[in-house]
């Protein structure tokens, strides 16, 4: 079986199975498109991810591997975030750090259904909270200067669900 | 980049991903996204589709004359909703907030068709336009010298204006009347036939004399149907003849049509692309769809008013077939 090496922002050198490596479409550009070859031993190098993140993102990796192509363009799919499978629900339980950095590197290794499962745990923390609610739960400072938060809530008003 | 840990933690997603996540949220939570902080408040307001799901609401049996102000609302908004409002005339509001509608849904309105059509100048954008139950107070005809050319959906109850829609929706792909007025028939074919080359999905009751002219519209391929009909015997004999004469429907909605499995046969052998069926049936003989069998391409099947007798599906191979809804 072929493994190519990777190596992350702090120096630490991984051997992955190709297969798993190229659930990554940044590394799977660079092997075929840009014609990396990873027989000669070289480390592709990953510069924007940690060590911790990248050994979290393989063991999704390794896990979904055999995932078959996810159905093109069903919105309604894409909306919900009660289908999110048992196996990465728990995979995501982490501390809010982690799961952004574990965003910031699927996004930069471009890792679609690792971003979708992501962006819909985040929702999942925003649903149903207040303004209020949702400062706290990502510790956002409210920037507004004085009054204006009041003359938004006004314009808001005369907005609605549609149907 | 480090980032500085001040006490608290300080960390954020890049900003293409918010919209993402956004996304999954039911509309009305937009609003509060909007009052989190400043960054958040641009990304929601930056993003406009997300607020497709959502419309400026006009209190309910408003009257829109020249005292009236438009309060102004969240900015991306570009649906407007009136129901039961009388629209006398529009002030210097209208034309900012005209400009970026994309909407219009006047439900159980009244308003003079000079009014309307004045409204109508100042929406360039405009992609839809609902008139369902409005009814004009004055039909006094002005000049028309504009036309809508991004309007491209059109629902109407009333049907005595279609002259005029003709002239300034040149591009329909989506047009849907629900009433039968026998009177406008010439008017509605010729709608129908000057709209043919773009039109997509009709919305409609079906009479002999409109079929027969669509007979004769060899522009005409639409995707989309639905039947609006009485539920009387002959209304499912329309169907099929409907189908005979568009063979590339795609998504045929036919709820007020009891059907027999014979016809949804014929329907089936006629229409080989078709992926969504919705109709009402009372009876399956014997309990097994045969219908099924000549629509190998459905993907999604919803049958109304049957609950006499389960459905004996097995046998039937519709590969492609996502979803049975039953009601």
């Amino acid at each position: 079986m072929s493994t190519i090496k990777l190596e992350t922002s702090d120096g630490v050198k991984f051997t992955v199975k190709t297969q798993v490596a190229k659930c990554s479409g940044t590394i799977r550009t660079m092997l075929e498109d840009i014609g990396i070859n990873p027989q000669d031993g070289e480390a592709i190098p990953l510069s924007n991810v940690h060590s911790t993140i990248l050994q979290k993102i393989l063991v999704w990796a390794e896990h979904h591997v055999d995932d078959p192509e996810p159905p093109r363009d069903d919105a309604d799919a894409a909306k919900r975030t009660d289908d999110i499978c048992s196996w990465d629900e728990d995979f995501l339980k982490v501390d809010q750090r982690t799961l952004f950095d574990v965003m910031l590197a699927a996004n930069y290794l471009d890792m679609k259904q690792l971003i979708a499962v992501c962006c819909k745990t985040v929702a999942n923390m925003i649903k149903g909270k207040t303004a209020d609610q949702i400062r706290k739960t990502f510790n956002i400072e409210n920037d507004f200067p004085p009054g204006d938060e009041d003359k938004i809530r006004l314009r808001n008003q005369f907005c609605e669900e549609r149907r | 980049m480090a980032n500085v840990v001040t006490g608290a933690q300080k960390f954020d997603l890049p900003p293409e991903l918010w919209p993402r996540i956004f996304a999954h949220l039911p509309p009305q939570q937009l609003l509060s996204l909007r009052l989190v902080c400043r960054r958040w408040k641009a990304i929601v307001d930056r993003e406009r589709h997300l607020w497709d799901r959502i419309s400026i609401h006009v209190p309910d049996g408003v009257t829109l004359d020249a005292r009236f102000r438009m309060k102004s609302c969240a900015p991306s908004v570009t649906c407007l909703k009136l129901t039961r409002a009388q629209i006398v005339t529009v002030g210097s509001w209208w034309r900012p907030l005209g400009e970026r509608l994309t909407c219009i849904e006047m439900r159980d309105c009244r308003v003079a068709l000079g009014t309307l059509l004045k409204m109508l100048r100042c929406t360039p954008n405009l992609r839809r336009l609902s008139l369902r139950y409005t009814a004009f107070t004055c039909r006094k005809e002005p000049v028309v010298k504009f036309t809508l050319d991004r309007m491209e959906d059109l629902d109407l109850y009333f049907e005595e204006l279609f002259e005029i829609y003709v002239r300034i929706f040149p591009r329909l792909r989506r047009f849907s009347y629900d009433q039968l007025e026998t009177n406008w028939d010439g008017i509605r074919d010729r709608l129908i036939q000057s709209m043919q080359g773009t039109l997509q999905h009709l919305g409609f009751y079906p009479t002999a004399k409109l079929l027969q002219a669509m007979t004769s519209m060899d522009l005409l391929r639409l995707s989309s149907v639905t039947l609006f009909t009485h539920m009387q015997d002959h209304d499912q004999h329309d169907a099929a003849r409907l189908c005979r004469i568009q063979p590339s429907l795609e998504r045929l909605v036919i709820p007020g049509v009891i059907a027999q499995d014979s016809i949804l046969c014929e329907i089936g052998r006629n229409l080989r692309g078709l992926k969504v069926l919705d109709t009402y049936i009372e009876e399956v003989e014997a309990g097994r769809p045969t219908f099924l069998a000549t629509m190998p391409n459905l993907e999604l099947l919803t049958l109304r008013g049957y609950d006499k007798q389960p459905i004996d599906f097995t046998g039937f191979t519709n590969p492609n077939l996502r979803q049975a809804r039953f009601w």
